[in-house]
């Protein structure tokens, strides 16, 4: 458990460190899928197995197929590499630094306690994972499943709106 | 499996104002499909309907405590309260909206859809009191923002102040979501009554977790409210957008994260105030110094306006600083003074900028007095209200914030208020120049040649009227206003 | 908990390899030679008139992301079908909100031409 932790975790760290490195866009895409399929093997590991498949349907899939297209649709010339930074690095270290520190600082010094929620791995067990949150999702989390219906609907005027050639 | 689905606690009544506005959303998009493009002006009608109802269906709210949907959502005068402020800002912003769209060929049903559904996202917000229903109302607040932000689809300004939000608001919200996953880390709880029970615990004040986790849960709320440090969109985007949703934006938005500020931090979290303070505070004196001070050098009045929110939200989170609800009461007093009145600061703005962007220029409104009296009128009503004279209403929003902290000082019979307190006098004072300075260049004589000019039309000339009217008679008799604000602070979880 | 994706993990194992031997046995079996037909984008296919490197159109943007909109409502569908003999004719009715809505937005896409390829 913890060794495949490790090893995906250093797969995390390197492929979004690619994500932020090169300066091709579609190698940054690309590194980003690598980044998400990743994080959908560690929900594996935490036993969700539904995050897991809903994170390489919506993200891997659905959302990197529209970064892609957004980056056809930008550049011309798809190999065209963006300007080297200039400063923005700088900034940029010394937030993650002071943020880091601040992180580290906190968990250092008081003890990191967390509660266990109502479903543990035993529960999922027994019922099984997409069962259970089907169960909390469709019952005390109705509204906010409903909710979110409207949120698409919106994002869906908008993409629209926004996007179409001619609005009628 | 069995679910026992009586368990959830089904109560529409409770949420009625957002199913309201939600369904007429809806019933406009539908609507738009069929009519033709040049009775568009029925959609308006029916948004300013739907917003009726759902002002109507607030006022059951009023004086209950009625929890629903598993304790996601309730029904309380604090919600009520909101409901009513976001309503009738929504209502006033359609009402002066299809002169404003004709005129700049932007005259499409998606705009009233869009107005409603930020409408209903707010309105969720004030409601809200688990972490998902705080999440989703802010989504569809957002959402529904960005993209009117860049309604003006073909201009660069609004495709760059639409683009500028998106990014920087899925920053924030990012922050916000991690805030959310370590405070239900750190509590096992998503509702804001188990999260209520758990930092009432004596250890709770030690617990990094969660700590680290609404010290996020704060950037996220602080940048919904353009406070400082997390304001840096709000100039350019309020810039860049139309102003007609600017106007909406900077009202109502303000108002929905002050309303998910307050029920997070005066009713959740009031034990843990000894360890929120002091970030909250710095937040709010940032605000009070960025604000005031850069305000100063702007010539661009929506940007001045704009430096003028954060100046606000600086105010409006004094209020909160106490951690109760009689500070509370002053900072649900100072959102309604600020809706009335930033609301008309803006419709002036809008209404001299009918007809192109280049007029927000201060150089422009020089003899405003002399062209069109009745808006220079009234821009100096709420200029005059911005600053905190008296009689306006916002003389009375700025006294009660400070009575409420000197309040929080002798009772607590300590000196921390008294820093933010200074801060915010000495800022009052400061806020008077660029304020004033906008009286002042309305009352130059004009160089040049004198402008047509332009008839105000009726709707903009009664919504104008309304607000400054309300502006000072709430001025005149704040006492109502300051016992409604007082009862819906009384939160209770 | 965690053996039980040990037959998963073997299967990715075994499809990498396939991979990589697909990729450098035949070469080496066979010597690489290439030809010009070889080099073509499509062996057998048209001829291709310009560089494939250019703006694409807006439209497979905004495909793409309404694509999402109801990949996200099929994903929402899942979960719920698990259980619903648990919910019975409440989750119907919970569905049919939520399927309504979207077929709202769907219709609302349709009358707005945004289905429509370039027209």
């Amino acid at each position: 458990m913890v060794v495949a932790f490790a090893i995906l975790a250093a797969w995390e760290l390197v492929t979004a460190i690619g994500v932020m490195a090169s300066r091709r866009p579609i190698y940054n895409a690309l590194s980003l899928v690598a980044n998400m399929l990743g994080l959908a093997v560690l929900f594996l590991l935490l036993n969700a197995q539904f995050l897991f498949a809903a994170q390489i349907i919506v993200y891997a899939g659905a959302v990197m197929v529209l970064f892609v297209f957004i980056i056809a649709l930008l550049n011309p010339q798809m190999d065209i590499t963006l300007s080297r930074p200039s400063m923005e690095w700088a900034y940029g270290l010394i937030f993650g630094v002071v943020f880091a520190g601040l992180i580290l600082a906190l968990v250092y010094n008081r003890d990191l306690t967390g509660i266990p929620g109502p479903f543990t791995p035993e529960v999922i067990d027994a019922f099984g994972n997409v069962q259970i949150l089907g169960a909390v999702l469709y019952s005390r989390f109705l509204l906010p499943v409903e909710v979110t219906s409207v949120l698409l609907l919106v994002a869906a005027v908008g993409a629209v709106y926004l996007a179409a050639r001619k609005i009628r | 499996m069995i679910v026992n689905v009586n368990a959830i606690g089904i109560d529409y009544t409770t949420i009625l104002p957002e199913l309201v506005v939600t369904g007429t959303a809806i019933l406009v998009l539908i609507l738009d499909l069929f009519i033709p493009a040049d009775r568009r002006r029925i959609l308006a009608l029916v948004a300013i309907l739907g917003l009726l109802g759902a002002l109507v269906a607030s006022i059951p709210l009023w004086g209950h405590n009625k929890f629903a949907f598993g304790d996601t959502v309730v029904g309380d005068s604090f919600a009520a309260f909101f409901n009513v402020i976001l309503a009738l800002t929504s209502i006033l912003t359609v009402l002066i909206s299809p002169r404003f769209l004709r005129a700049r060929q932007l005259d499409y049903g998606e705009y009233y859809v869009l107005i409603l559904a930020a409408t209903a996202g707010m309105m969720l917000l004030a409601a809200a009191t688990s972490l998902m229903t705080i999440f989703l109302g802010i989504e569809l607040l957002s959402l529904a923002l960005y993209v009117l932000s860049g309604f003006a689809r073909t201009q660069l300004r609004s495709q760059e102040s639409a683009l500028k939000y998106l990014l920087l608001g899925g920053f924030a919200t990012g922050f916000l979501l991690y805030g959310m996953a370590l405070i239900y880390g750190a509590t096992g709880a998503t509702t804001l009554r188990g999260l209520a029970l758990v930092a009432g615990s004596p250890t709770a004040g030690g617990n990094a977790l969660l700590l680290l986790g609404i010290g996020f849960l704060s950037v996220g709320l602080a940048f919904k409210a353009s406070a400082a440090p997390f304001h840096m969109w709000t100039p350019d985007v309020y810039e860049g957008a139309p102003t007609i949703v600017t106007t909406f934006m900077s009202v109502a938005t303000k108002a929905a994260a002050f309303a998910a500020v307050g029920r997070v931090f005066v009713a959740v979290f009031p034990a843990l105030q000894y360890r929120w303070y002091v970030p909250l505070a710095l937040i709010a004196v940032f605000s009070l110094f960025i604000g005031n001070l850069v305000a100063i050098v702007q010539d661009n009045l929506k940007r001045m306006l704009a430096y003028s929110g954060i100046a606000h939200a600086g105010f409006i989170l004094l209020g909160v600083l106490p951690g109760t609800p009689d500070g509370l009461a002053s900072t649900l007093f100072y959102i309604a003074a600020y809706a009335v009145m930033n609301f008309g600061a803006f419709a002036v703005v809008t209404s001299v900028g009918a007809r192109g962007e280049e007029t927000a220029n201060i150089n422009y409104w020089r003899g405003l007095f002399y062209r069109r009296p009745f808006l220079a009128t009234t821009m100096t009503i709420f200029m005059l209200s911005l600053a905190g004279i008296p009689p306006t209403v916002g003389f009375f929003a700025k006294l009660f914030v400070f009575r409420s902290l000197v309040v929080a000082a002798q009772t607590a019979n300590s000196g921390q208020f008294w820093a933010p307190l200074i801060v915010a006098i000495v800022m009052t004072v400061v806020s008077f120049y660029y304020y004033l300075r906008v009286v002042v260049v309305m009352l130059m004589t004009p160089e040049g040649e004198v402008t047509e000019r332009e008839p105000v039309g009726a709707s903009m000339g009664t919504v104008l009227a309304i607000s400054a009217a309300a502006t000072v008679i709430l001025g005149l008799f704040p006492g109502v206003i300051f016992d409604w604000a007082s009862t819906a602070a009384g939160v209770h979880l | 908990m965690l053996s039980d994706y040990f037959p998963l993990l073997i299967f990715l194992a075994a499809i990498f390899v396939f991979g990589l031997i697909a990729l450098f046995f035949p070469p080496w079996l066979a010597g690489a030679r290439t030809t010009t037909a070889k080099a073509l984008p499509y062996e057998s296919g048209i001829v291709p008139r310009t560089t494939a490197r250019r703006r694409f159109a807006v439209s497979f943007y905004l495909t793409a992301m309404l694509f999402i909109i109801f990949d996200v409502e099929a994903i929402f569908i899942y979960p719920w079908a698990v259980i619903l003999k648990g919910l019975r004719w409440f989750g119907i009715a919970e569905m049919a909100v939520f399927v309504g809505i979207l077929l709202i937005a769907l219709i609302y896409v349709w009358k707005k031409g945004a289905l429509e390829w370039g027209s």
